[in-house]
Formats: C-alpha cells, structure tokens, sequence
C-alpha cells in the first residue's frame, strides 16, 4: 500500500469516527427531535454505507492502479 | 407446534452438516486442495465478530434503548478501513515471525517474555469465558423460548440441560477441528471453511427473518415506522432513547474498536488463518459491509416488538412465534445458533494455543524436575494440553453462565468481555508503531488495566449475582466512598461500561507510557521492538544466535516437537535450498538455529521456542555484541543517510559560493575591459593632438613664429598629460597589484596638510582661487607615507580647484580630531556632487558629467588613487555636500597607535 493511500485511508478513518460521534450526532439528534423522526438511524446507516463505498473505492482503484 | 426436540434434533443436524464441511475443507487441504483461498471466504470468516449478541442480544436492546446497539459495529467499521494499515503490518510481523496466537504476538513483541505471555493469556481466558457464556445462555435461551412456545411438551417431556448438550457438542467439534496439527500457524481450513459457512447461515436467517417480520407482519419499514410514531413511542428512534451520554457513545464505539482489535478469534481469523495478504484489501470494505446488511433489519425488527409491547433477548424468535410461523422461528433459532457455535469454536481454539504455548508449555518447561526438555515425543503433550484447555473453557463458560450471567443481559456480559479483552490494546498499538514501548511498561498497563477491569465491572456483576454484599457498591472497598467501584474518585454520571472503560484503559495507557519512559528495556527486547516496529525494513535476522550447537541436535529438538517425519522434511528443504547436505556432525550457523526457532515457534510459540533452543545452544544466546550490531546496522543506515544529506547540502553551498566566484570573475573581466578600453582612449586623445600638431608644423615650416610657438606649447602640455596618465595608471596598477614600496614613518598630517596647501598656493592665486585652511588640533601624529598622502591632498586640492567657478572660487580646508583617528576634509563652492554619483567618483575612469564629449579635467585616476593610499593605512575616504555650497572630499587616517595609548 502507497503513503498516499494509507493517508487517505487513515483521513477517512478520522472522518467516519467523526461522523459517527459527537458532536455531530447533537446536530442530527435535534434535527429528529424537533421535526424529523427516524432521522438519527437513517443518517447513522447513510453515513455507514457512504463509509464503505469510499473505503471501497479507495482499494480497488489501488489494485487497478498496481496492474 | 414444534417441540424442543424438534428443534434439538434440528441443532444436531445443523452441527453434523457443520462437521461435514469442516471434514470437506480439511480433506481438500490435505489434497492440496485450498478452498479458503478467496477473499470472500477470508471476509465471512472475519464475521465470526457477529456472535448471539449480535443475533439476539442487538435485536433485544434496540426495542428498549433505540439506536444503542450500533456502536458495536460502527467502531469495527473505522478499524476495518485501517486493516491496509494495522492488520498489513500485523500480518507480516506474524507470518515473518510464526506468530501463532495473540499472546505470542504481544509476549514476542516485549522481548519473548513469558511472564507477559501468562498474563496476557489470563486477561484472555478471564475475558472470553463471559463471552463463551454468553453465547451458551442465548443458545439454552431460544431453546427455552421454544419450549414454552410448544404445545407437545407434555408428550415430549422437558429435555434437562441443553445448555450443557450444546456445550458437550461444541466442545467436540473445536476439539476436532482445531486441534489437528500440532502447527498453530498451519491453517486450520475445514475450521475456516465452516465459520464461512456459519456466517452465511447466520445473515441469511437474519435478512429471512427481519423481511418475515417487516412484509409479511407489517407492511413494510414505513409501516412499522409510522405506526411506532403514532402509538406515541417515535421518541425510542431519537438519541434520548439510548440511555446513553455522548461520552458513553464515544465510549462504547471505541471500546468495540479496540476490543476487535485484540479479541482473540478475530486474531485468530484475521491473522493466523490469512492465507493471502492481498485479502485485506477486499475485507477492507466487504467486511464493514458485512455488519451493515447484518444490522439492517434490527430496528424494524425491535421496532415491530415495541409496537407490539414485546421485547427482550428472545425477540427474534418471539415475533414469527406469535405470528404463528414455526418455520421462522426455526429460521432465527438456526441463524442464532450458528452465530453462537463460530463464536465458541473459533474461541476456544485460539484461546487454547494461547493457554497450551504461553500458560502452560513455559511453566512446564522451566520445572526441572519433569525433564521435559529430554522427552523423545512432546508433541501428543502439547496436543493433549489445548485439547484440555478447550474443554475446560466451555465448562468454565458453562459454569459462568449457571452462576452468573443467567441473571444478566446479553449486551451487558458482551461489554464485560469487550472490557477486558481491550486491555490488550495499548499493548499491541504501542508495541506496532513505538519502538521505546517496554516490557515494563507493558506489565504495569496490562496489570493496572486488568486490576481497575475486575474491580469496577466484575465485583459489581458478583454483587448483582448475589454473590457479594451491595454494601461494597455503596460504601466503597474498605468503606471509602472514593472506592467505590462504581464511582471510583466519585467519576459519577456515566453508565457503569464507561466508567470502567475510561478508568481501566486511562491507567493502562498512562503507566504503559510511564514505564517505558522509566525504564531501559533488555537487549532482547530492544531488538524484538526493532524487529516489530520496523518490520518492513528488516524481514530476515540472521546472527541472533551466537552460540554453537550441532545439526543433530536441532534435528533431535525439533523430533521431539514436531514428529519425525515433519522434522526431516524441514531439513531436507533446508539442504535443498542450500544445495548441499546437512551433516548430523557439523556445526549448525546461526542462519540454522534461527530456522528451527522459528519451526518450533509455529509449534510451541516464540517463548518457548527460545527456552528450548536455549537449552541445547551452548554459550551465550543473544549477547549485547550481537544485538548491537544489529542497532549499529539501523544507526549506520540512520548515519549514513544523514551524512549524504550533509553532503547533500554542502555541494548545494558550494554551487552557490562557485556561482557567485563565477559572478564575480565576470564583472572583473568586463571591469578589465572597460578599463583597457578606456585607458586607450584617454591615451588616445593627447597623442592625437600631439600628431596632428606635429604634423601640421612639419606641413608649414613656414608658420608664423607665433602661431609655431603656441603649437608647440599644446605638445608640450600633451605630452605632460600622457606622462601623468601614464604614471597615475602605473601607481594604481602597483598599489591593486601589491607592488607599490611605502615609506612607512611617523608624520604629523598638520605639517603635510600645511606642504601640500603651500605647495598649490601659486597655481590658487593664479586661478583667484581663495583657500583658507582651519586647523582643529595643533598637532595630527599618523603612521604613513607622507609622500603618498602628500599626494592625496595635491589631487584633492587640484581637483577641486578644477570645479570652482572661475570667477569668486573657494576652497576650505580643515583638518580635526575624530575619536581615534584624525578628519581632513577639502571642500569648494563648485556645483557639489549628485548624491548617487557620490561613491562612483571613486572609481576609475569615472567624472562627474562622465560623458565623452566634456573634454577631461583630468585623468581620471586621481580619486581612485587617492582611496588606494588612504585605505592602505586603514583611513575612509568619501565624498559628501560642503557647507560652501559645493562637494566635500573628506578622508580620515587613525592616530598613531603610541599616541593613542599614552593619551590611556
């Protein structure tokens, strides 16, 4: 694995730590609270989702890029 | 209605097909045959995360507390988008090494240290025995649950235990499966194969089971949803319904992300049983999505219990059950148990290499008295100790499960276990990327973590158990409110997990760093820490071993581990590749020695690989000569690299320094030009005048005598200014050049100030030039050559004469004192200086209005002279604005130095 992938890897490990955590989960929370119920686990499961993809797009593109 | 036999019989099925795969995967193995060599595979067996916890116990806590079973998945993701990173450099570190279990990885990591591996496998065992309850008490559970479901039970009759058939059941199967090879490190593929499959089993029985519940129950997410909403418990989605603070989310997604980290199956699946480091990649994203689609269905399926009023671990099987569907429930029953048997499988396997090679081997080992390190076969020893170990571990999760944890929640005894096995942690992170992490510091994190672990979760479960008086939690230990387990230094607020986790891991990591800090690791565990943290550096380390031993020995050492026919193999591929035999006589090198550590460290792990080496290696093992030469290799490359970069950086002043030399010689090369240039033309312009004059009287001897008379005085005046030019630029070419002979004496600069004015006095009065002189000292002692100065003061004042008016010139001249050194300065009431052209009069060949067309004053030279001679005895010379309107030539030259210190 390149620096620059791993870099890339370990940002988007901060950001989904980010994400998933305080204190954007009190933004999102109040979000539901006051209008949006159901918002919290749907954003929680988007943001997951998103987290995967771009983890997945990160490691296959290196493999392609190695052949 | 089916019947706990029924499903009983259902769990034995189940389990057979299980030990039909694991046989198909082991014989393939054995064939040559590998079928776990896809990533798909490797990532399914990375699922054995997902245990019963996940199939019930999620399930049963979302119904209650919404959204608070996610961070046991979302903290797994975040270490999954590492694994390129962390489990790539945990992945070599293990396969260069033989690593065969977590304990062998931290224990080697610290210098092979066996009182580490011992603890690290009691922290394990302490924590995983929870885990291993938990899953016997969801299995005994679901049993229960279709127990009283059923009508038939009367004619069946309860069956007593299932728990302990279950465990019975498991227990055979791990011993099975995991128990074949004496090798550790070889894969166990029919294991590995059958998790895969397990995990397969388990998310389809999820996703059958939550789309059984959410279309066929319900219709649909928005249904279940909205009616949640309108029956008024909308709340249970919002983050209030958690019961959780902030603190407490960030703290459980951490604990699960460095619980994953550390447990041993996930070791055991993650790194023991890799067989392609390039699977990482694909796990990389397919595991998280994994637990994703695991995880989909578990708030419509809580949700669908909450609308209906139901809840608790067992939800999953109640809710086809009241819904009247048997063969869901079944469904959830077999998704369950598959989860909770690859939990307990892999577990106990990896625990037991772990309680075999780093509990028991070593202690064995070192009792003299048993002679073990002479007995001809140890490995059916070796076999015989996991084998117990798996079987007293199920007994001891069973044991667990019927005196404590019956009366707790699944998620509680999960986050119990996670607790402890995160410990491990700061060992491992620390031990990756920082190479001053000791041993010490290593027992004091570990014992300190574990200490705060058993004391703020576990006497609080005893006591909840009933078996501890609640006045402990209350009171505090000794009755010190400061100790109180729950409130340890009254840290209050936080549920009872976080608190623990902060307390333990806090102290962990704090005395981890402190005693590295504090103290100096041994040789050996200086260079374990080299060979860990730059492992990508340095693959092959030969020269660890310095003593000396005989083939035959090693050859008899690995026998008596490994079985003769794998021992011969290993030195026949080792004669192969050296293209020549090894003979039992000859002496074994280091290169030998350290293949056998390692053949018996696949066996027996790295702490007793290296007892048992030791024990037939004469002499020294690892001296500190060996292990600094290998430091003095990293400090050389470290050194060297340095060194280059030096050089590196003085070849970059050097080209500057030669650029600027180069700068230099060009400007001084045009500066030769110039002056060849313009030396020839001021040559030039007299001796034309001298030609054509000469000429013009050799043309007309018939001349008037006058006009013949003038002629000849402008050649004599020509010829006058050649021979000046001649000699002004023959003096500057002998003073640059260093040839000039000065008559250095004493002189007093009043009396030559006085010569030179009274020397030019007749040429002043002719011009009606008016000079005063004022004298600021009475006498001005210099070292000099007065000739020379006498000359300096001539041309100044001759200069400026050249620039007076011609009708009213002055010219003033003052000589005084300046601190050390004594001022002369000639001034007129010319037309001055422009300042920027002040320090280019200095120059050769420069006058002012320089144009070629004004016709010269002078040669030129006079003021470049002049600063030669005045700089030569340490004088400034400059020009700036007279208080008469015109320049002002000033120069200084230093008081004689006699003079100077008798004025002291």
């Amino acid at each position: 694995m390149t620096d620059g992938r791993e870099r890339i890897l370990l940002v988007l490990a901060v950001l989904a730590s980010l994400a998933f955590g305080y204190p954007v989960l009190v933004v999102v929370d109040a979000l539901a609270v006051c209008c949006l119920p159901g918002l919290l686990p749907l954003y929680l499961f988007l943001i997951w989702a998103l987290v995967i993809g771009l983890a997945a797009l990160l490691v296959v593109r290196r493999r392609e890029g190695r052949r | 209605m089916i019947g706990t036999l029924v499903a009983l019989l259902l769990s034995f099925a189940y389990l057979a097909l299980l030990f039909g795969i694991a046989n198909y995967g082991d014989r393939s193995a054995a064939r040559g045959d590998t079928l776990i060599g896809s990533p798909l595979v490797y990532t399914l067996s990375l699922a054995v995360y997902c245990s019963a916890w996940t199939f019930f116990g999620s399930v049963g806590l979302a119904a209650e507390a919404g959204v608070a079973f996610l961070p046991i998945y979302l903290g797994p993701t975040v270490v999954a988008v590492l694994f390129p990173i962390l489990h790539g450099k945990i992945l070599t570190i293990a396969k260069a090494y033989g690593i065969t279990s977590i304990a062998d990885f931290i224990a080697a990591r610290y210098g092979k240290s066996s009182l580490l591996g011992g603890l690290v496998t009691l922290v394990t065992v302490l924590g995983t025995i929870p885990y291993i309850s938990l899953q016997l008490k969801a299995v005994a559970n679901s049993l229960d649950t279709i127990f009283a479901a059923s009508l038939d039970q009367q004619a069946n009759g309860p069956v007593p235990e299932p728990a302990l058939i279950v465990t019975l059941v498991l227990a055979a199967f791990s011993i099975l499966f995991g128990t074949r090879h004496i090798d550790a490190t070889e894969h166990h593929e029919g294991m590995v194969l059958a998790i895969a499959f397990e995990s397969l089993v388990k998310l389809a029985a999820f996703i059958a089971v939550g789309l059984f519940v959410t279309y066929g129950m319900f219709d649909g997410f928005g249904d279940i949803f909205g009616r949640l909403v309108e029956g008024g418990r909308g709340e249970l989605l919002t983050f209030g319904a958690t019961g959780l603070g902030y603190v407490d989310w960030v703290t459980y997604t951490l604990l699960a992300a460095l619980a994953f980290l550390a447990l041993p199956r996930q070791f055991q699946v993650a790194v023991i049983e890799n067989v392609d480091k390039d699977h990482l990649r694909t796990a990389t994203w397919m595991f998280p999505l994994y637990l994703l689609a695991i995880n989909i269905f578990v708030l419509p399926v809580a949700m669908a219990g909450a609308v209906l009023g139901r809840g608790g671990d067992t939800l999953m099987l109640d809710l086809p059950l009241a819904a009247g569907s048997q063969t869901f429930a079944l469904v959830a029953y077999i998704g369950g148990l598959s989860a909770a048997t690859a939990m307990v499988i892999v577990a106990t396997i990896a625990v037991s290499t772990m309680i075999s090679n780093d509990l028991v081997m070593p202690a064995l080992l070192r009792v003299e008295r048993l002679r073990l390190g002479q007995r001809h076969d140890l490995s059916a020893l070796v076999l015989a100790i996991r084998r117990a170990a798996i079987f007293l571990q199920l007994l001891a999760g069973y044991a667990f499960f019927r005196l404590v944890a019956e009366r707790i929640e699944l998620v509680s005894i999960g986050l119990i276990s996670f607790a402890a096995i995160a410990q491990l942690a700061p060992l491992i992170l620390f031990g990756l990327f920082w190479r001053q992490a000791s041993l010490t510091g290593a027992l004091w994190g570990l014992t300190a973590g574990f200490a705060v672990w058993f004391f703020t979760l576990i006497l609080p479960a005893l006591v909840f158990a009933g078996w501890l008086d609640p006045a402990i939690l209350e009171e505090g230990l000794f009755g010190l409110s400061l100790l109180r387990p729950q409130a340890l230094f009254g840290l209050e607020g936080l549920t009872p997990v976080t608190h623990a986790v902060l307390w333990s891991l806090g102290a962990n990591t704090l005395l981890m760093v402190v005693g590295s800090l504090a103290t100096r690791p041994s040789d050996l565990g200086r260079l374990q820490a080299i060979l860990f943290v730059d492992v990508e550096q340095r693959q092959s380390s030969t020269r660890l071993w310095r003593g000396e031993t005989r083939v035959a020995a090693l050859q008899d050492l690995l026998v008596r581990f490994l079985g003769r026919e794998r021992a011969v193999r290993v030195f026949a591929r080792e004669a192969l590749r050296r293209g020549r035999s090894l003979r039992a006589g000859d002496r074994a090198d280091a290169e030998l020695v350290q293949l056998a550590e390692r053949q018996l460290a696949r066996a027996i792990g790295a702490t007793s690989a290296r007892l048992m080496v030791a024990s037939i290696v004469r002499g020294e093992v690892i001296g500190p000569d060996a292990l600094l030469e290998i430091l003095d290799e990293t400090s050389q490359a470290i050194e060297y690299s340095q060194k280059l970069e030096q050089k590196s950086r003085e070849l970059e002043r050097l080209t500057d320094e030669l650029r600027r030399a180069n700068e230099r010689l060009r400007q001084l090369d045009q500066l030769k030009d110039d002056f060849i240039a313009t030396v020839s033309h001021e040559l030039r312009t007299p001796l034309t005048s001298i030609r054509s004059f000469s000429e013009i009287l050799l043309d007309n001897p018939e001349l008037p005598a006058e006009q013949q008379r003038h002629f000849v005085d402008i050649i004599a005046r020509e010829s006058q200014r050649l021979t000046r030019l001649i000699d002004d630029v023959l003096d500057l070419s002998k003073i640059e050049s260093g040839r000039m002979e000065w008559e250095v004496a004493d002189h007093d600069l009043r009396r030559i100030v006085e010569e030179a004015v009274g020397a030019s006095e007749g040429l002043m009065r002719e011009s009606g030039i008016q000079v005063t002189v004022e004298y600021g000292v009475r006498r001005a002692p210099v070292r000099c050559d007065g000739d020379r100065i006498t000359q300096v003061m001539l041309n100044l004042l001759s200069n400026a004469a050249k620039f007076v008016p011609v009708r009213g010139g002055r010219i003033r001249v003052e000589l005084r004192g300046l601190g050390s050194e004594f001022l002369v300065r000639v001034e007129d009431n010319g037309p001055g200086v422009p300042p920027p052209m002040r320090e280019a009069i200095f120059e050769k060949f420069r006058q002012i209005g320089g144009s070629m067309k004004d016709k010269p004053h002078g040669t030129g030279l006079g003021l470049a002279i002049c600063r030669e001679i005045v700089q030569h005895f340490d004088g400034r010379i400059w020009c700036e604005e007279g208080q008469l309107g015109g320049a002002a030539i000033c120069f200084t030259l230093p008081v004689r130095e006699a003079e100077l210190r008798a004025a002291e």
